[in-house]
């Protein structure tokens, strides 16, 4: 970890079932030079951050076994700090649960299809707060 | 032979006919029926004094006698049939045991003459009136039948008295019938009179019988007169009314149906939109996907490599996607808008600045044309200012070099208030004008136009209550009118 900080290769964990994008965030960031790990769900989201230090989170909203809120929730006991990004697939006209976590202090919302240049951005802007 | 007063008998007795007849032909009528009273006073009275005939004839003294009696028992007869129609027409109940004695013992007295051995007349004698210098021959009273007659006059007197006393309550009607009764009672008073040979005056009995029946007559005429012009007022009302109610009731059924068909619309909108929602929800992962990698790998892709260009296009195709998926988002929450009073001309005011830049760079005069006094409009602001703004923009893409865009807003009657988007462009052909409302209708160039946005306007327009209108001439520009109800005085 503090490994990681001193050569200063940023680490992403992204959660998301789709299997699109889980590949598309290697094929983007990793030239990059970031470092990603994916995971299917929110539950193996949690398990991920339990074992070590991502410098951001990237939550799908709609996931199954555990969706973004829940997962959202249980990270904000685990680390409190951590830095998350939202991204949601399913725009709901209320966009509710989006709303109450910007304001509650998530980096960023964004909504699916995105893109690059915007998703690129946003982790950018995430990182650099 | 005819003598003056045989004349004035057989006249008064032609008369009492006549009145008969119109009181008849009146209580014929709907609601008129207690009038029929009055023919039974007219037709008694006529016997009455059709009974004088004999008398002022001179003819042989047994016909004067039976005369005389038959005269009594009639002048019995209208005096019960006035007490009856005296109690009916001051809307009394033709009951109770006074109006019975009333009505059976005047012709019970005037029956009694004819019992044998009883009679009201003696002998006949000749009476010498001084006045019209005549000689009658009358048959002399009896003493019974001097209490007769002043029975007679004593019921009469008792009915003139209840005409009296509602004439004080102001009963309409009373008045006549009681001055009218009033000369029959002091007639009877002066024939008394002459009879008993304390005056020299005619006998007047008989023409002032007929008195009372032509107050009746005419006063049940003026009550025709009267009614037909209470009648012909309420027809006119009536007909004014039934004006008014068809009128509400056209405009009810109109709203009516434009509000079923809105609803139907409403209904089909609200599937088609979750059925687009749903289909651009499954979408948007994948296309989510597919721009992603594209983007990627057009940043990776140098420019000239033949790559380059498939690339680019999967990703300029995706973003089409893209918008596509977000313009049928956005047409599904089309319905359930909060809506609020909205002033078209601050729409107006606010859009024009938002198409002020877009005008400058290509070459458009904006113009305002805003009525003063417009009646507000209840909306949802931001979909108003949507409809402005996707119109301003059509009528901005129909004139590529220059031109006029005027922002019209004007009121049509009470009820329409009129948002019009003008252009000096390229109008629209006649053949496709009909289409242009058409979901997924574009005339713009492949990339450029989804088809959605007059489709989107239009359906906002319609779940506004409002309608919209096109007039285009090809090379002279396009007239886009759109159609608001105003809101109703007093609502908010």
């Amino acid at each position: 970890m503090t490994e990681q900080a001193s050569t200063g290769i940023k680490s992403i964990l992204l959660a998301d079932d789709e299997q699109g994008f889980r590949d598309l965030f290697h094929f983007i960031f990793e030239p990059l030079g970031y470092e990603v790990v994916t995971v299917r769900d929110g539950q193996e989201a949690l398990d991920a951050v339990r074992g070590r230090h991502f410098d951001l989170v990237i939550l799908d909203v709609h996931m199954p076994r555990m969706g973004g809120p829940e997962a959202l929730s249980a990270l904000r006991k685990i680390r409190p700090d951590q830095r998350i990004i939202i991204v949601s697939s399913r725009f709901d006209p209320t966009a509710s649960f989006e709303i109450e976590a910007v304001r509650t202090g998530v980096s960023d919302c964004l909504f699916k299809p995105m893109e690059i240049d915007e998703l690129i951005a946003a982790v950018e802007k995430a990182l650099r707060q | 032979m005819m003598t003056l007063s045989s004349t004035i008998a057989c006249a008064t007795t032609l008369l009492s006919l006549y009145l008969a007849a119109i009181s008849l032909r009146l209580a014929r009528a709907r609601g008129w029926q207690v009038e029929g009273w009055v023919t039974v006073i007219s037709l008694f009275s006529a016997v009455f004094i059709a009974m004088d005939i004999p008398t002022t004839l001179s003819v042989s003294d047994e016909l004067i006698v039976i005369a005389s009696d038959v005269r009594t028992l009639a002048a019995g007869f209208v005096i019960a049939a006035w007490s009856i129609y005296s109690r009916l027409t001051l809307g009394k109940p033709a009951v109770g045991r006074r109006l019975k004695l009333s009505v059976v013992i005047p012709p019970a007295l005037g029956a009694a003459s004819f019992i044998p051995g009883v009679s009201l007349t003696g002998r006949v004698l000749s009476v010498h009136v001084s006045v019209l210098d005549v000689t009658y021959r009358i048959a002399e009273t009896t003493v019974f039948g001097n209490i007769v007659m002043a029975i007679y006059l004593l019921a009469l007197l008792e009915i003139t008295v209840r005409f009296a006393m509602a004439w004080r309550r102001k009963i309409s009607g009373a008045a006549a019938y009681c001055i009218a009764l009033s000369v029959l009672v002091l007639a009877g008073f002066n024939d008394v009179l002459v009879w008993s040979g304390l005056s020299h005056a005619p006998f007047l009995l008989s023409v002032a019988y007929v008195v009372p029946i032509a107050v009746a007559v005419l006063w049940l005429t003026g009550r025709v007169v009267r009614d037909a012009a209470v009648l012909s007022d309420l027809s006119v009302t009536l007909e004014h009314k039934v004006e008014e109610r068809t009128q509400a009731l056209t405009l009810a059924l109109e709203r009516l149906r434009c509000a079923q068909e809105q609803s139907i619309q409403t209904q089909k909108m609200a599937g088609i939109g979750q059925l687009a929602a749903g289909v651009a929800h499954e979408i948007n992962n994948p296309l989510g996907v597919i721009l992603g990698f594209a983007q990627g790998m057009e940043r990776r892709v140098p420019e000239g490599d033949p790559l380059r260009l498939p690339v680019s296009s999967i990703a300029r195709e995706a973003i089409r996607c893209k918008n596509l998926v977000q313009e049928l988002l956005t047409f599904s929450r089309t319905t359930k808008k909060a809506t609020e009073p909205v002033d078209l001309n601050t729409v107006v005011r606010s859009v024009a600045g938002l198409l002020e830049s877009r005008a400058k760079t290509q070459g458009i005069r904006v113009l305002q044309e805003l009525a003063d006094g417009l009646p507000v409009i209840i909306a949802n602001n931001t979909q108003v200012q949507q409809v402005l703004v996707n119109l301003a923009n059509n009528a901005m893409d129909a004139m590529p070099a220059e031109g006029l865009l005027t922002l019209r807003t004007h009121q049509d009657g009470h009820r329409a208030v009129i948002m019009e988007v003008v252009d000096t462009g390229t109008g629209i052909p006649e053949e496709i004008r009909s289409r242009v409302f058409d979901p997924f209708f574009t005339t713009k160039e492949v990339g450029k136009g989804t088809g959605l946005g007059l489709s989107l306007i239009h359906e906002i327009v319609f779940q506004h209550g409002g309608s919209i209108d096109v007039q285009s001439e090809v090379g002279k520009g396009t007239t886009m009118c759109v159609r608001f109800l105003a809101a109703a005085v007093g609502q908010p």
